[in-house]
């Protein structure tokens, strides 16, 4: 027999079976013209065939099915599904928002020569024009840079910040002072949020597998 | 293939329906392939419930770069040659052997004889011709679907399909041959 015979012979279960495709099945069907010995091989795999598809065709039983709809019953109402995805969101959003930060930034620095002047820096907050009020205080500690960050702004509010140095006794030395708009720190929180979200969604997605089913197979056994 | 990636996903989701839809669609031929690879129908129980169990947890992992029914069977064959690496085969001709002494009747029993006769040569073949065998003959896999599930080049599914052919072949004229003698 030939190498293409052979090739041809390989062929023929799928040949039977109909999945060749249409050059495949016509280079059959030229060779099995041409040669006796691929007629009688695909005689024998065509009685094989047929023995085999007149084999008894079993089916699962029953409870194998039954077995498996009870073990992916839900074990949690879908409630309660809900209030942990939101309660993951929730977290993930306040852990990012405090990350992230996003706000009012101040930053300022201290001249070095006078640096040892300070004891602290205090800062005040005044929203559109009512009584300051004290958000933070920074110990000097030798530092000449400073940064505090306002996340708690709204959009629609004006925000006026001033820095009081003090000394050692309390007592003022320097003041700054700036003005800012809670609508400048709007696009950094919405992308914030937007942030937590996906983190939130993609968290709450990883951990679902845990709280729909974890069946086992010994819970499933017949 | 659209509406089985739509059953998929809303298995993914935790629809029940969608996972009772798909096993009543497919456990049959699932359950059918097993027990060729197994040679075992409680055993081809078994790998049929934690083939199910792995899709209701892994739905999401569907890629769609095959069909639903070749994912399926990849999975379950996975499966099913986990539980073959610990199991020996021999016992099956055994247990057929006795199965064929306990039976009644001389009218059923040729033909029950001849079918295990079939179902002991079947067994007699190594796994991995057995299953090529089964998704051929009895799944009507082309050797390109088939070459997916098994996880090896198309070229081997087609020697492993013609090396049973051809064993199988030889046992069937044994058979044709004594029962004509007798």
């Amino acid at each position: 027999m030939s190498v293409y015979d052979e090739d041809i012979e390989l062929l023929l279960p799928f040949y039977l079976n109909g999945t060749l495709d249409e050059v495949e099945r016509a280079h059959v069907e030229t060779a099995l013209d041409a040669s006796e010995r691929l007629q009688a091989a695909l005689h024998d795999a065509e009685a094989v065939r047929r023995v085999w598809q007149m084999r008894e065709s079993p089916t699962p039983p029953s409870a194998v099915r039954q077995a498996l709809v009870q073990a992916v019953e839900p074990r949690w109402p879908r409630a309660v599904v809900w209030l942990w995805q939101a309660c993951i969101l929730l977290l993930v959003g306040v852990l990012v928002w405090y990350a992230v930060s996003p706000g009012i930034v101040l930053r300022w620095t201290v001249d070095p020569a006078v640096a040892e002047t300070y004891a602290a820096f205090v800062v005040y907050r005044q929203v559109d024009g009512a009584s300051p009020q004290q958000v933070a205080v920074f110990p000097a500690e030798s530092r000449t840079s400073f940064v505090f960050v306002d996340s708690l702004v709204r959009p629609d509010r004006e925000y006026a910040y001033r820095v009081v140095a003090v000394d050692a006794q309390g007592v003022p030395q320097a003041t700054m002072v700036a003005r800012e708009r809670g609508q400048s720190a709007l696009f950094y929180q919405v992308a914030t949020l937007a942030l937590a979200a996906i983190l939130g969604g993609v968290l709450a997605r990883m951990v679902m597998p845990l709280l729909r089913v974890s069946p086992r197979l010994s819970s499933v056994r017949l | 293939m659209q509406q089985d990636e739509r059953l998929l996903k809303r298995i993914a989701r935790g629809d029940k329906d969608a996972f009772v839809a798909l096993y009543d669609a497919t456990a049959a031929d699932i359950y059918r392939y097993l027990e060729v690879l197994l040679g075992d129908s409680d055993a081809a129980q078994d790998v049929l419930q934690e083939t199910f169990l792995a899709i209701w947890q892994k739905a999401a992992h569907f890629r769609g770069d095959a069909s639903i029914k070749t994912w399926l069977l990849s999975i379950a064959r996975n499966l099913a040659y986990t539980r073959l690496r610990n199991t020996r085969e021999e016992w099956l001709d055994e247990r057929m052997a006795s199965e064929i002494e306990g039976e009644d009747g001389l009218a059923t029993f040729v033909q029950i004889w001849r079918q295990k006769e079939v179902a002991r040569a079947v067994a007699r073949l190594p796994a991995h011709h057995r299953e090529a065998l089964e998704l051929v003959f009895g799944l009507g896999f082309s050797y390109r679907e088939a070459a997916r599930v098994l996880g090896c080049p198309e070229g081997t599914v087609k020697s492993r399909v013609s090396y049973a052919l051809k064993a199988l072949r030889v046992h069937l004229r044994h058979l044709q041959a004594s029962e004509e003698e007798s």
